[in-house]
């Protein structure tokens, strides 16, 4: 598509100069549409963790006719969440049909961790979590908070980012 | 650019493309149709402005500090020769870029009329103002007017980098022109007379010429033809243009003869391939390919025809159809190079690929099944194979 790979350089541009706070973003060298996300879990959420605090890894591709069409994200680290899946696919609107070219990799990141401070068990994408949530939401946050302690943040001092 | 009716902001091109997939706003999804686009000439004219000022702005804030070797020694402002003291670095390029601001508000209008210049060379057609990315756009839709940021974003060759020896390099002499260029034109309203018959600023040396043109009423008193002759001029001023370079942007600023029909929506799933075929022929189109490409390519041209006839400066239809030959070579790349991957992956070269990369399928079983024995107390290796197998064709 003509002038989009420009679009994709802007952004990454401005992703660099302008970070946003709580999300790394790093291109991988050979491929310019593929990125890694590590994201930090919003305070006030099960997914903070406690000490250096729950760090998401995540990837991200953009398509052909990015930005006619949108960016593919997909968590690789495991989450206890009612629109995650235990393949790392995320339920959000803005990544299926509310797609619109006027949105941005930063904003759908930022949509991202938004998600991760309000779980919607009522659209879910993982039935046993969300049917947890609604039942005994105590019991799913807890659960939350020990998978977030387990896999996004003792996974880090166990073995260093890669 | 154009606003919608829902009060955004957008480049005309890429709004169509966007409105081509889906008839809502890209900013805040109210149901738009193109006929609810409107040119919107301030926007326009403020990005122009901003174009030339921020060239200079750069240019100001970019130029190299003089070294200090020793801390306490004295320093000379860039622009204005001032001292200040070593120590306040900072003092340096901020200084000139209040004085670049101040001689930008006095220099105005010759400025804009070079960035018109700059704007309309047809080798920089990306950073011209007539096209901007969707990115760009997206600054100036949701971010309300953030235009500064938006257009310091568009500076797609701006490298703040400091260039402590002052030494030529490779940026040094490509900002150059861009420079005596901007010079040219103050220079040019410097040695400037006023046209008796039309009141328009022409260099001495031009006036004859200008006036056999005005008087013959080729040269109407509107602004568009004025810039035309403005551009001619400063091109000619600075004198490290090519000649070739002038000729073509003399022939582009005139007015050209080869215009297109207007082209018109169609359903194309009504259309056979041999009419729309014809359809492409009247318009002037290239009419080679299938159905798909032909209509892809019909699309395209809807939009670049409409988008031009919204921009301030129009260009010819020579060049809006070089750049649909343009759009559809950028857009062939990438499905050539999936079709190269594509015919690597036959059936053929599997066997050729397996054999050449069986360690690591070797190794990957064996990690597989290693898994499989850690998850589960029964091992199933013939299952892990193919599963792993599997796995590697299809990924």
């Amino acid at each position: 598509m003509a002038g989009a790979p420009k679009r994709i350089l802007k952004e990454i541009e401005r992703l660099n100069r302008d970070p946003v706070p709580g999300i790394e973003v790093s291109s991988v060298e050979n491929n310019i549409r593929y990125f890694n996300v590590i994201m930090g879990g919003p305070s006030q959420s099960p997914y903070q963790g406690k000490g250096a605090g729950g760090r998401f890894k995540l990837e991200l591709f953009l398509p052909e006719d990015y930005p006619m069409s949108p960016p593919k994200v997909r968590f690789l680290t495991k989450m206890y969440h009612p629109n995650i899946d235990r393949l790392g696919r995320i339920c959000l609107d803005i990544l299926k049909d509310k797609w619109s070219p006027a949105l941005q990799i930063r904003t759908v990141l930022l949509s991202i961790q938004a998600l991760l401070s309000a779980p919607n068990p009522d659209d879910p994408l993982a039935n046993d979590v969300a049917d947890q949530w609604k039942t005994n939401e105590k019991l799913a946050i807890q659960t939350a908070t020990e998978w977030t302690q387990k896999y996004a943040v003792d996974a880090w001092t166990a073995k260093p980012a890669v | 650019m154009v606003s919608s009716s829902c009060g955004h902001t957008f480049c005309s091109l890429c709004v169509r493309r966007c409105l081509t997939l889906e008839t809502i706003c890209p900013s805040c999804r109210a149901p738009l149709t193109e006929s609810e686009l409107y040119p919107n000439r301030l926007i326009d004219s403020i990005l122009r402005s901003f174009k030339s000022g921020r060239q200079q702005l750069l240019d100001a804030l970019t130029k190299p500090l003089p070294r200090t070797t020793s801390l306490g020694e004295k320093t000379h402002c860039a622009t204005c020769s001032k001292r200040g003291l070593g120590e306040d670095r900072r003092s340096g390029p901020f200084h000139g870029a209040a004085e670049q601001r101040k001689r930008l508000r006095m220099n105005t209008r010759s400025t804009t009329r070079a960035m018109e210049c700059q704007s309309s060379s047809s080798d920089m057609p990306a950073s011209c103002g007539v096209e901007l990315t969707a990115s760009e756009i997206d600054e100036v839709g949701s971010s309300d007017l953030d235009i500064s940021q938006a257009m310091v974003e568009d500076d797609s060759d701006f490298m703040p980098e400091r260039n402590d020896s002052g030494i030529d390099s490779g940026q040094n002499s490509r900002q150059r022109p861009k420079k005596t260029l901007l010079r040219g034109a103050s220079a040019a309203s410097n040695d400037s007379v006023a046209c008796p018959n039309c009141h328009q600023d022409v260099r001495q040396s031009r006036i004859n010429w200008h006036l056999d043109r005005c008087l013959a009423g080729k040269l109407s008193p509107e602004p568009r033809t004025e810039s035309g002759i403005s551009q001619a001029e400063t091109i000619n001023a600075s004198s490290n243009k090519p000649n070739a370079r002038n000729i073509s942007l003399r022939l582009q600023s005139q007015p050209s003869k080869f215009t297109l029909p207007r082209p018109t929506k169609l359903v194309y799933s009504l259309l056979s391939e041999s009419k729309l075929r014809r359809i492409l022929k009247e318009l002037g189109l290239p009419t080679k390919g299938d159905k798909y490409q032909m209509k892809a390519r019909h699309v395209e041209w809807v939009n670049m025809y409409m988008a031009n006839a919204d921009a301030e400066n129009p260009v010819s239809h020579k060049i809006l159809l070089k750049r649909l030959a343009e759009w559809e070579e950028s857009l062939a790349k990438p499905a050539d190079a999936a079709a190269k991957t594509q015919t690597a992956a036959t059936p053929d070269s599997w066997a050729e690929y397996e054999a050449k990369h069986a360690d690591d399928f070797a190794a990957l079983i064996a990690q597989a099944s290693a898994s499989q024995k850690r998850a589960s107390a029964r091992t199933d290796i013939t299952v892990g194979v193919s599963a792993s197998q599997g796995e590697r064709q299809t990924g």
